[in-house]
């Protein structure tokens, strides 16, 4: 009789576990490898960090729904970290050890230009697919159309579409001539030609007025632009002098509609030498929106959490983790609608031709004279000594 | 009054003085006389405290000052004006006989001996606020001896009082000279390259060839043509007209 | 006209920080012939001190008496250690003052970092007199150099030791006969040089942004206006400073941008090829 019992037991059983064992016979998965090669110590730590935590918490978000389904197969990414130390030869040596020991197809940064332009050496040949904000990819020539590093995917808007934010907010304020104020050297020739382009285009008059590298008194630079009657002044660099050529344009009582800069801190305009806000609103370009000061819902609640993933991700530079969050999901979707996780070039062609809608807006690679993205920029408002953030909407459709 | 035994100067490897020994008394007018590059200011400037003796000894009436500095020299009462006049072109003269008195702190004594001066020299009491280098080089000489007065030495040193001026004016300098040590009771000690001054002024001559005295005596041994020939290497213009 | 009036009133304003710092260049330079390029630094450090004063006791009075102070100091430890070995030989003391710059460069940067530091200004905002705008930051800059300038005039005109000063400048030898301390002299103008450069630093500080870096542009402007205005001589100083101030005011406002150094720099080179030593009139150094 007991024999009966256990025998009906096991059909049982076994009935049940059938159907189960032919469906995971059916669903496979598998892994992808995703490389990050940042400056998690060393001078340029506070731009490694955020842009390591890009990549981090949009593979977590991805592995917590279950990863993404590319051809039948149910895929997972795993992480390998570099740190290269903010050091040219170790940033080297990490690219060399994720592609060509570990065999990954898929690397963030350096996000440092002096690093990327030459661990760039490493990754083209082995056709790696590398995400980087690298200005000197933008400069180098290494994104142009012609270029043979087709895998290389700049994550930093083009200087042209920073302009376009900054020239906007001054048309804003009804500025017809403004006086572009920078240090004469390459970081300012290479940013005075899109500004002049995107004043042209908005009908604003720009004049450019270049001082020496270690000027600190800017006195007759400003008395300069009051005498040309400019109605709007731009400060390009250094950011750390930003509240000096204020104080002269305050106590030289320049009457100026509006103030912008690039990546100002907003604080500069709350607390100002003269001891109170400044009598004239205030603006800083971002390009990206700003973590500090969000310019919507959805990045503020990204805002939160990012914070609740990575306490160490703060300060000026945080907004950094938007070249690379946005991407490393921009880049699981290319792989998706192009079926494949090895065909790298499948992929990149991919990536090129899709709009994504991320955190950061609609992300695009839709610039035709350079293979980097679009994506929302970020400006923050500094009026009566209150701040207030706003997103500039990417190019993207 | 002062003593110098074997005194003995290096500038680097030049040997400039090997071995001095002279002796001056203060109640006589001592010229130093020799060819050029002898060592005569060297002497000069080595008591003063310009330069520090290798070897030997300087005193000064029983005090050692061989090595001490020029301000503790002219403190032992000691004060050289040296060769070419030296006064300070950017101050007036009166600055320049105020800084004479520089170890001096009797600020009326100071006034009061400058007025003195100028009434003795009255072509300087009337250039008092007048630039130095604007004086000619006569004036600029006696401010030069004056500004040397001004630290009330009881010895005065002089290198070549008499160069570049004109000969009345020499003459007078002279005098001047022979006053100070039989008036005043001032030693003084002269370097001189001009035979027809040192013979009037001096009370003894002393002969420094290649960094040594060679020769002490009487002007008149300054008359002898052999002996000078003896000591000077090659004749000089003054040798031969005397 | 009102626009080049303002930009001649920033350039005398700008021109009295660099007579202000020529002051202890010539004086230094003027008397012993040592070229001491570490001034720059020692002006970099005043600044430093006249922060770091400020940031302890809020107060700005203090800070100029610290830098003042801190700066003798340092001025006297680097006579008494280095440069009165130097100076028989005037050249070694040029290279050393160089290696001086890298190792007070470096201390500045170890102990503040390379990023801008900035105190609240003690005079800010502005006067408005009839369409001139008179910053209020101009009074102290041209009120310090300016009470500077005199007291150092009045002593080196009117007192015993200036009068020292300037006999061991025209002539030390000379100067030593008279039972002037010359070595003391000396020691005492390399002091009050590296004072003189403290208050220039804390001056800079009121200014504006201060870096370990602030020192370079000061220093060659200084030397600069120090030979133009002939050494040891402070009223040369004076003019000559005001004077390169507001040329480089007219060159930023109404120059080719970014020439402004070519055009400063090429004036000095021309007045000095024309007369070497100077507008004024200088001393001929010491030499010991």
């Amino acid at each position: 009789m007991n024999h009966k019992r256990i025998l009906l037991k096991a059909i049982a059983v076994a009935a049940l576990a059938l159907p189960m064992a032919s469906a995971t016979a059916q669903g496979r998965t598998g892994v992808v490898k995703i490389g990050i090669n940042e400056m998690l110590s060393g001078m340029f730590v506070t731009v490694g960090v955020p842009a390591s935590a890009g990549v981090r918490l949009a593979v977590k978000e991805i592995n917590d729904k279950g990863g993404v389904s590319v051809g039948g197969t149910t895929y997972k990414f795993e992480i390998t970290e570099a740190d290269n130390k903010s050091s040219t030869a170790d940033a080297v040596a990490a690219m060399n050890k994720l592609v060509n020991d570990d065999k990954i197809k898929f690397v963030f940064g350096p996000t440092v230009g002096a690093l990327a332009s030459q661990s760039q050496e490493v990754v083209i040949p082995a056709k790696v697919i590398n995400f980087s904000a690298a200005t000197t990819w933008q400069s180098g020539g290494m994104l142009a159309p012609s270029s043979k590093a087709t895998l290389l995917m700049g994550t930093q808007m083009a200087v042209s579409a920073i302009s376009t934010i900054d020239i906007g907010a001054m048309k804003e304020y009804g500025v017809k001539k403004v006086a572009f104020i920078s240090p004469d050297d390459e970081t300012t020739k290479a940013n005075m030609v899109p500004f002049e382009t995107a004043a042209k285009a908005a009908g604003i008059e720009a004049i450019f007025i270049l001082h020496p590298p270690k000027t600190t008194d800017y006195s007759s630079f400003v008395t300069r632009a009051g005498g040309e009657k400019v109605d709007g002044i731009y400060f390009l660099y250094p950011q750390a002098n930003a509240p000096d050529i204020l104080r002269a344009i305050v106590e030289l009582k320049i009457p100026i509609k509006v103030f912008g800069g690039r990546a100002l801190d907003p604080q500069f305009a709350v607390k100002t030498a003269i001891g109170r806000p400044l009598p004239f609103p205030f603006y800083s370009t971002l390009n990206t929106p700003s973590i500090d000061y969000p310019g919507n819902a959805q990045v503020k609640a990204f805002a939160e959490r990012l914070r609740a993933f990575d306490p160490k991700v703060v300060g000026s530079t945080a907004n950094f983790v938007f070249f690379s969050y946005d991407f490393m999901h921009m880049l699981a979707e290319a792989m998706k609608i192009a079926g494949t996780v090895e065909d790298t070039e499948r992929i990149g062609k991919v990536l090129t031709s899709m709009t994504y809608s991320g955190v950061a807006g609609k992300i695009c690679y839709n610039n035709p004279a350079m293979r980097t993205a679009s994506l929302d920029g970020g400006l923050i408002y500094v009026r009566d000594g209150k701040i207030e953030g706003k997103t500039f909407p990417s190019s993207c459709k | 009054m002062l003593k110098i035994e074997k005194l003995q100067v290096h500038f680097g490897h030049v040997h400039a003085l090997r071995g001095v020994n002279l002796e001056a008394a203060r109640n006589e007018v001592l010229v130093l006389i020799g060819p050029n590059g002898a060592g005569k200011s060297t002497v000069l400037n080595t008591v003063a405290g310009l330069n520090t003796p290798t070897e030997g000894s300087v005193h000064l009436d029983e005090t050692a000052i061989g090595g001490m500095t020029p301000r503790n020299v002219v403190k032992a009462g000691l004060t050289l004006v040296p060769q070419g006049r030296r006064l300070f072109g950017s101050m007036t003269v009166r600055e320049n006989l105020e800084m004479g008195a520089y170890t001096k702190n009797d600020k009326a004594k100071i006034d009061d001996q400058i007025a003195r001066w100028s009434e003795f020299f009255p072509e300087i009491g009337a250039r008092l606020g007048i630039r130095a280098s604007y004086l000619s080089g006569g004036q600029q000489q006696i401010v030069a001896i004056i500004r040397g007065l001004m630290s009330e030495p009881r010895t005065l040193m002089m290198d070549e009082p008499s160069i570049g001026l004109a000969p009345v004016v020499v003459k007078r300098i002279g005098v001047e000279i022979r006053r100070l040590n039989r008036e005043a009771g001032i030693g003084i000690v002269l370097v001189e390259q001009n035979v027809e001054f040192a013979l009037t002024v001096s009370d003894r001559v002393a002969i420094l060839a290649q960094g040594q005295v060679v020769h002490t005596g009487p002007p008149r041994d300054m008359r002898d043509p052999a002996l000078l020939a003896h000591h000077f290497f090659g004749s000089t213009p003054e040798t031969e007209a005397g | 006209m009102i626009l080049f009036l303002q930009h001649a009133l920033n350039g005398i304003s700008l021109g009295a920080v660099y007579a202000l710092i020529a002051v202890g260049i010539t004086l230094v330079y003027g008397l012993s012939r040592i070229i001491h390029f570490a001034v720059g630094e020692l002006v970099m450090l005043g600044a430093y001190v006249a922060w770091e004063t400020w940031r302890l006791t809020g107060s700005h009075t203090v800070g100029l008496a610290a830098a003042a102070a801190v700066l003798a100091v340092i001025g006297m430890i680097t006579e008494r250690g280095i440069f009165r070995f130097t100076l028989r030989e005037p050249l070694t003391g040029f290279i050393v003052s160089l290696g001086l710059i890298m190792i007070l460069q470096g201390i500045g940067i170890e102990i503040w970092s390379a990023d801008p530091r900035r105190a609240d200004p003690p005079l800010a905002g502005s006067w408005d007199v009839s369409g001139l705008i008179f910053r209020k930051q101009v009074a102290i800059n041209i009120g310090v150099s300016l009470l500077v300038l005199l007291a150092a005039y009045a002593v080196l005109m009117k007192t015993r030791y200036g009068k020292a000063v300037r006999a061991v400048a025209d002539d030390p030898s000379a100067a030593a006969l008279m039972g002037v301390p010359v070595r003391f002299i000396i020691m005492t103008t390399f002091i009050v040089g590296a004072a003189l450069a403290g208050v220039g630093g804390w001056v800079v500080l009121t200014n504006g942004s201060i870096s370990p870096f602030v020192g370079e542009a000061y220093l060659l402007r200084g030397f600069a206006v120090a030979l133009i205005g002939g050494l040891g001589n402070v009223q040369g100083a004076a003019v000559a400073g005001v004077g390169m101030g507001v040329a480089e005011s007219l060159a930023a406002g109404y120059g080719s941008p970014g020439w402004n150094d070519a055009y400063v720099f090429g004036i000095v080179i021309l007045i000095l090829l024309w007369r070497p030593t100077g507008l004024g009139r200088g001393s001929s150094g010491a030499h010991l």
